[in-house]
């Protein structure tokens, strides 16, 4: 396991299964007691760092240099969100204030950054909408 | 004209959604390989992979609260989560963060016990 996050009720531990080399996310209460079965459990083909839970997604670290330095899954697998590298270079920890503002690390910068997110399903269907329309024009 | 005018909705609506995530405050970490972060009870609290060190943060200035060594013998630091008042830290022995737990402890970093991560 390599990344941690936390709702008000328990602990989410985050790695890669050594058999299946899917990714799982396990469920502990406070104290360790491992809950009935993985959160999940499923192939997303990411190299991850440290996680958030918020809004029970897991957001991923996803370290630098890629396309994307986080990106949002929920329990499906479904990938729901994700913040570009252009907007935060890079991210290895993750976490959420109180105040629902996401925290990340950059190694390479040696900075922690607070990100104001206010992200709905709106910024990749409107990206997919101007594509759909541009083309039609 | 026609185009234009059926185009600048979408545009400035793509401008509003792309506006909504940014960072809106940068500070300097507490150290050089910070790789594990949590918040709870008003700070930042984080983890150094390569130094073993956590560090308890003030999230407006920065600063340094407290910071305390969190070395295992065989396992470095990767991630990091705070619930419930305590700090919980996953090592795993590298390359590959195999045999993980996850360390506790409390805000003056005292050590109150440990739980297998692995599946």
């Amino acid at each position: 396991m390599t990344g941690l996050g936390a709702s008000a009720y328990s602990i989410y531990g985050a790695g890669v299964d050594t058999q299946t080399m899917k990714e799982v996310v396990e469920k502990y209460s406070f104290t360790g007691s491992i809950q009935t079965g993985p959160f999940f459990m499923l192939e997303l083909g990411i190299s991850f760092h440290d996680i958030a839970f918020h809004d029970n997604m897991i957001w991923y670290a996803l370290g630098s240099g890629g396309e994307n330095s986080v990106e949002v899954y929920n329990s499906s697998g479904s990938l729901i969100h994700w913040i570009p590298s252009s907007i935060v270079p890079g991210a290895y920890g993750l976490t959420f204030d109180d105040a629902g503002y996401l925290w990340a690390s950059d190694t390479n910068t040696d900075e922690l950054y607070k990100i104001s997110v206010d992200f709905t399903a709106l910024e990749r269907e409107t990206w997919g909408a101007i594509k759909a329309t541009v083309g039609s024009l | 004209m026609k185009q234009a005018l059926l185009l600048l909705p979408l545009v400035l609506l793509a401008g509003t959604a792309m506006a909504a995530t940014q960072i809106v405050a940068t500070l300097d970490a507490p150290d050089t390989n910070i790789t594990g972060l949590g918040f709870g009870n008003g700070s930042l609290w984080a983890v150094d992979h390569d130094t073993e060190f956590a560090y308890r943060v003030n999230p407006t200035t920065g600063a340094v609260e407290h910071s305390w060594y969190c070395s295992n013998s065989s396992r470095v630091p990767s991630g990091l989560t705070y619930a419930n008042g305590t700090i919980y830290i996953s090592m795993g022995n590298p390359p590959n963060l195999t045999s993980s737990y996850a360390y506790r402890y409390n805000e003056t970093g005292v050590y109150q016990g440990q739980f297998d991560l692995d599946c």
